[in-house]
């Protein structure tokens, strides 16, 4: 080759390369520190399990921490005070779960952009439009510094930074290779940016929109019976002597469809995939429930109290959650699990108490129209006829490397943030926004001994407010539904949108402690939660929200609660998946019933003999559920016609709890199908073409009755995505039991489900198991990504080791945390 | 066998400087290896590509030896949506070509060669 060819290939390479190697290519980081196998994307391999022994210098640490991680990768941290437990804490959390922690921070505090670019910025800008990053620095700041939940946000911070200033090259977790990005330092704020978030998953909903499509098409009244402020159905988590007749007075007698409401089609913008998307919402109401339960020492096979609890969230790889056990001799020994990010145990139990949580789902957001002053940019509203200045700041979005990407105005008025919501100005009133006293009521209930103990501690606990599940060794069980619920004027009605213009709008206040739901050592002999409404509104009739979950869950905790009067901690853990279904028991009689009833339609008594095939469990062999879950698909269809909306599909579906009280009135005109205006329909020929169309439409999709097609595990699957939604780090396909409104519910996309299960046993030396979809380390090639996977999908939980000191533990790895000079 | 343990050389340098300093000391290494090269003969690109894979090579199965790299690699190549086979490839390509490149802008021939050639100079 001529020497002058060579050296301008050769340039020409060299340059081509080094520009590759130091510069993004698309979507792709540099390649040069990406695949370097020293510090690169390869060095993350060699971090895949914990060292057997490490040291690491802490600041502001009092004094030495010694970590100590079991079997499981549990980090058991003994620590002098909680301030160094709390800072361990942050340690080892960020040691596992960097990533992830700054993910959640960033998706709280609104600055996603800055770490995975502009295709984040719709997300950022939502964030803060409905104000939580200003929120959570606004509370930051109010907190007094002497407050446990203070000092537990800044020893926290401090541990995740120490981590962050320890850190060598290889540790940098996958994540960040992949987005050619490095960590950023940790604030105590951040803390309460992932709390926003969460309360942003547990405390908002749209509800008010599909009774308002429900209004646009059979009016007010109709809409008001298929929607219903109050569950049809009540199974309330307060114990109710006085309840003897579980359905509702009237509940089953639907009023006829009216007229087309058309303002409330203006209302909800005509908006066909808007339509669209709150009937998919709608239709998959019940794809996600948390359970809790409490059984006194009476009704227990050992005389001691049990406490299970499986709250259901989004399903994440990594998982939501982070176990971890903090001992401080003579103050506090807890164990549980934490959100990575947040110091303290959120769900778990210590030497005297366990409380598991499910969300209460309390309307505690509501929106004002506001007379604003200018249409296009405000800066004042009217309140009483006096104008108001509104608060407005400028809010700047970067990217990953400081370019800026887009600036908002934000703007509030003195009910909260300020939005032009399809052509109106709204501001939102949430209860989220005005918390603060959360984490640090978690944390001094981590240290109550007994019940009562435990319940002051959470008093003040504001939102998202939860069904508070407590047991104690002694033997008391409890339930509140903690949280600050609003008083409203007038009606107390939180699910229609207020006029801004007057204060008589205004929440008056909020209920006191003694009216929340709550319930101590009834005389059943246990307690139990669903998400369901939590109190008879025969019992308290204000308003404490709408549109509740189906009853489904809860009925069959309870049944099985009530069945059962020596409860072991192994029927607890059965339970949890247990894959019987109440919605089930209510409706495969009925249709089984119908085809009995016409025994001339060999269609239907094909449909039916198959269908009677099946014993209602939603076990992963089964090969039946899939024949009723498609027939209750085309019942509701066929049923609800009246809901339909020209060009944009279905529009949403009263939930099943509603449908079922129908199956009770077998002329009502809900049955008649509007498209064959000539036959007048009863309930039997909806439910019998039902049966029949589902046995089509599944041997369609499914194949042959007895082939594999109609396997259960062949068509329910929890889906588990990585949080940036990588399939290459995502369990996309595991099967486990259970189906809609089973008391581990499955259906939708799968991404949702138990993110923890655990089971305590309150006897004189206490007792835990516990698992959870995924491991401790947040590295996907860890051994410990996935741990718990397949423990989790067969509804197994591990036993939870609970030792007094480093030496009672047989550990896998231990880290000594020492101050930093 | 002179050869080869050249090119060991340098792989193990290019290993130990990347290791140490940074991805950015592959070319280094191979302009080195192209200097003193200069004036000889032989294929001081080729010795220096093969270094240049051979030291991170060396790396990888270094990490291989503490932890699950076929996984990773799986996972990794999942995401960019390549065969983990190519993930690796690219792997040791990248500084094969860092290294080579590098030689090939420095290194002069053996003989009585002048730089620039003479108009009249064949090759």
């Amino acid at each position: 080759m001529r020497p002058r060819l060579r050296i301008i290939l050769s340039l020409l390479i060299l340059t081509a390369t080094l520009v590759a190697g130091a510069r993004p290519l698309g979507p792709l980081p540099p390649l040069g520190p990406l695949l370097e196998p020293a510090g690169g994307v390869w060095a993350v391999a060699t971090t895949a399990t914990l060292p057997a022994r490490a040291t690491r210098a802490v600041a502001g640490l009092g004094a030495a921490v010694r970590v100590a991680y079991d079997s499981r990768g549990v980090p058991h941290i003994f620590a002098a005070t909680e301030a160094d437990a709390y800072r361990a804490l942050g340690f080892v959390v960020a040691r596992d779960r960097l990533f992830q922690m700054e993910l959640q921070a960033r998706a709280g505090g609104g600055t996603l952009t800055e770490l995975v670019g502009a295709r984040a910025l719709d997300i950022d800008r939502d964030t803060d439009a409905i104000g939580l990053p200003r929120a959570a620095r606004r509370i930051y700041a109010a907190l007094d510094p002497a407050s446990s939940g203070r000092q537990a946000l800044d020893a926290y911070a401090d541990g995740v930074n120490a981590y962050l200033a320890s850190m060598r090259a290889q540790d940098l977790p996958l994540e960040y290779h992949l987005l050619g990005r490095r960590p950023t330092r940790w604030s105590p704020v951040d803390a309460l940016y992932v709390f926003g978030r969460m309360g942003l998953t547990l405390a908002s909903g749209g509800e008010e929109f599909r009774r308002l499509a429900a209004i646009s098409r059979v009016g007010r009244r109709a809409a008001d019976a298929l929607f219903p402020v109050d569950s049809p159905i009540q199974e309330p988590i307060q114990p109710t002597q006085t309840l003897t007749r579980r359905v509702r007075a009237g509940a089953g007698h639907l009023p006829l469809p009216g007229a087309p409401d058309t303002a409330a089609l203006a209302l909800l913008g005509a908006d066909a995939a808007a339509l669209r998307l709150t009937a998919d919402a709608a239709r998959d109401g019940d794809r996600i429930g948390s359970n809790n339960w409490a059984v006194s020492p009476a009704r227990t096979a050992a005389g001691h109290a049990l406490l299970a609890g499986d709250p259901h969230l989004d399903l994440t790889l990594p998982s939501i959650w982070y176990e971890a056990h903090l001992v401080v001799s003579g103050r506090l020994d807890v164990y549980g699990v934490t959100i990575p990010g947040m110091p303290g145990v959120v769900l778990g139990f210590n030497r005297d108490v366990a409380w598991s949580f499910t969300n209460t789902g309390a309307d505690v957001m509501d929106s004002y129209l506001e007379t604003v002053d200018d249409q296009r940019a405000p800066t004042r509203y009217r309140v009483d006829a006096a104008w108001r200045a509104v608060t407005r700041e400028l809010q700047t979005y970067h990217g990953p490397r400081g370019e800026r990407l887009a600036i908002d105005t934000l703007r509030f008025t003195h009910r909260g943030p300020l939005r032009l919501i399809d052509g109106r100005w709204l501001s939102t009133r949430w209860t989220v926004l005005e918390s603060g006293a959360e984490i640090g009521s978690l944390i001094d209930a981590s240290r109550a001994r007994s019940v009562g103990e435990w319940q002051q501690a959470t008093a003040r606990y504001a939102a998202p407010a939860q069904n508070m599940l407590v047991a104690d060794r002694r033997g008391t069980i409890a339930i509140r539904a903690t949280g600050r619920y609003p008083i409203r004027p007038d009606d107390g009605r939180g699910d229609r949108l207020r006029d801004g213009s007057t204060s008589a709008s205004d929440w008056r206040g909020a209920w006191p402690l003694k009216d929340y739901p709550q319930a101590t050592d009834p005389t059943q002999g246990y307690l139990a939660s669903a998400n369901q409404q939590p109190v008879d509104p025969a019992v308290e009739p204000r308003y404490l929200g709408t549109s509740w979950p189906p009853p489904w869950r809860a009925l069959r905790i309870n049944a099985l609660l009530r069945a059962d009067s020596a409860m072991t901690p192994d029927a607890m853990r059965r339970m949890q998946t247990d894959p019987g279904s109440a919605r089930a028991d209510r409706f495969v009689p009925a249709f089984l019933s119908t085809a009995r009833a016409h025994p001339a339609d060999s269609a239907l008594a094909h449909a039916a003999a198959l269908l009677a095939e099946w014993d209602r469990r939603y076990a992963r062999d089964n090969r039946r559920a899939v024949l009723f879950e498609v027939a209750m698909d085309e019942l509701a269809r066929a049923t609800w016609d009246e809901l339909a909306v020209p060009g944009a599909g279905d529009a949403p579906f009263p939930d099943s709890a509603v449908l079922s009280l129908l199956l009770d009135d077998p002329t009502s005109v809900w049955w008649d199908k509007r498209a064959t205006p000539d036959v007048i329909e009863q309930r039997d020929d909806v439910l019998g073409a039902a049966l029949v169309a589902a046995l089509g439409r599944t041997v369609r999709e499914h194949g042959a009755p007895d082939g594999a097609g109609w396997r259960w595990d062949q068509i329910r699957h929890a889906r588990i995505m990585h949080l940036l939604g990588l399939p290459s780090l995502s369990a996309p396909l595991v099967a486990v039991p259970g189906g809609p409104s089973t008391i581990s519910p499955s259906s939708g996309l799968g991404t949702e489900g138990a993110s923890w299960r655990m089971v305590v046993e309150l006897g004189p030396v206490v007792r835990a198991w516990g698992t959870y979809p995924g491991g401790q380390s947040g590295n996907p090639v860890s051994p410990r990504y996935l741990e718990h996977l397949g423990q989790w999908a067969n509804g197994g939980l591990d036993s939870l080791q609970i030792p007094h000191s480093v030496d009672e533990l047989r550990s896998v790895a231990t880290l000594q945390l020492t101050p930093a000079r | 066998m002179r050869r080869g343990a050249l090119v060991l050389a340098l792989g193990v340098l290019t290993a130990l400087l990347t290791a140490l300093v940074g991805w950015w000391t592959v070319p280094l290494v191979g302009a080195g290896a192209g200097l003193l090269a200069r004036g000889r003969g032989g294929a001081p690109m080729l010795d220096a590509a093969v270094g240049g894979a051979l030291g991170w090579a060396l790396l990888l199965l270094w990490d291989a030896a503490h932890g699950p790299v076929a996984a990773l690699a799986q996972r990794v190549a999942g995401v960019i949506q390549l065969p983990p086979s190519a993930l690796i490839g690219v792997t040791l390509v990248f500084p094969a070509l860092l290294a080579g490149a590098a030689a090939g802008v420095v290194w002069r021939p053996a003989g009585p060669q002048r730089w620039p050639p003479s108009p009249d100079r064949r090759y």
